[in-house]
């Protein structure tokens, strides 16, 4: 049992009358998982982490002398 | 037979504030051993945040809520920039994390400025479209080479 934040305040998150949902996404940016915490339809809670992969590169060039 | 092109090592010593090249108009004060600070702020999707923006402002930025203040958090830099194969690389060393908000709409960019040289913009970083409830966001960095650095010149 741990503290959960949640829009009526602190909650217990073994209170039975939460519903835990997680999920995933993982491609070629990104690996990004998150947890929702619903109550009687209504969502309480949402924490996302998000971890970056490749993002874009600075290509750099010179000009020609002469 | 010579080679032609920028060396890698300049574009490492950018990153440090080593360089001040033209006339000198915008060469910042600066302490020897001092790093500036550099802040992340989270903006919403609907915001139009890219790579052509100079200064850091609160145009569509998160509004304050729980323990998101608008400005951001301070990025660790514990890491210097270095050259691996040829591209110059910089990460910050530790993630950038938020707990205890909900954000003001769905949000999906991470901006880079640095506070120290009035707030001008470093890079715009996007991800996949999230909402936070009552709850916490951390963005993970990732590994720092020349592959997947956070910032990478080649």
């Amino acid at each position: 049992m741990s503290k959960l934040t949640t829009v009526y305040g602190d909650m217990d998150d073994a209170d039975p009358r939460l519903e835990k949902r997680t999920g995933t996404v993982n491609d070629t940016r990104e690996r990004t998982e998150w947890i929702e915490y619903w109550m009687d339809g209504i969502l309480v809670h949402r924490s996302v982490a998000v971890q970056l992969k490749r993002q874009s590169i600075a290509n750099s060039e010179i000009g020609r002398i002469g | 037979m010579n080679t032609a092109g920028q060396c890698y090592s300049f574009w490492s010593e950018l990153m440090q504030g080593v360089h001040a090249l033209g006339p000198g108009t915008l060469t910042p004060a600066r302490i020897v051993g001092t790093p500036d600070v550099v802040k992340a702020a989270l903006f919403l999707a609907s915001a139009s945040r890219g790579p052509g923006d100079t200064t850091y402002n609160t145009t569509g930025e998160l509004a304050a809520s729980g323990n998101y203040t608008q400005g951001g958090v301070t990025v660790t830099m514990a890491n210097a920039p270095s050259v691996t194969s040829a591209v110059a690389h910089f990460t910050p060393s530790a993630s950038f994390s938020w707990t205890a908000f909900s954000s003001s709409g769905p949000f999906d960019t991470c901006v880079l400025y640095n506070s120290s040289q009035a707030d001008r913009q470093i890079s715009v970083h996007t991800f996949g479209s999230q909402s936070i409830v009552a709850g916490n966001f951390s963005l993970t960095m990732p590994v720092d080479d020349n592959l997947t650095g956070l910032l990478r010149f080649s």
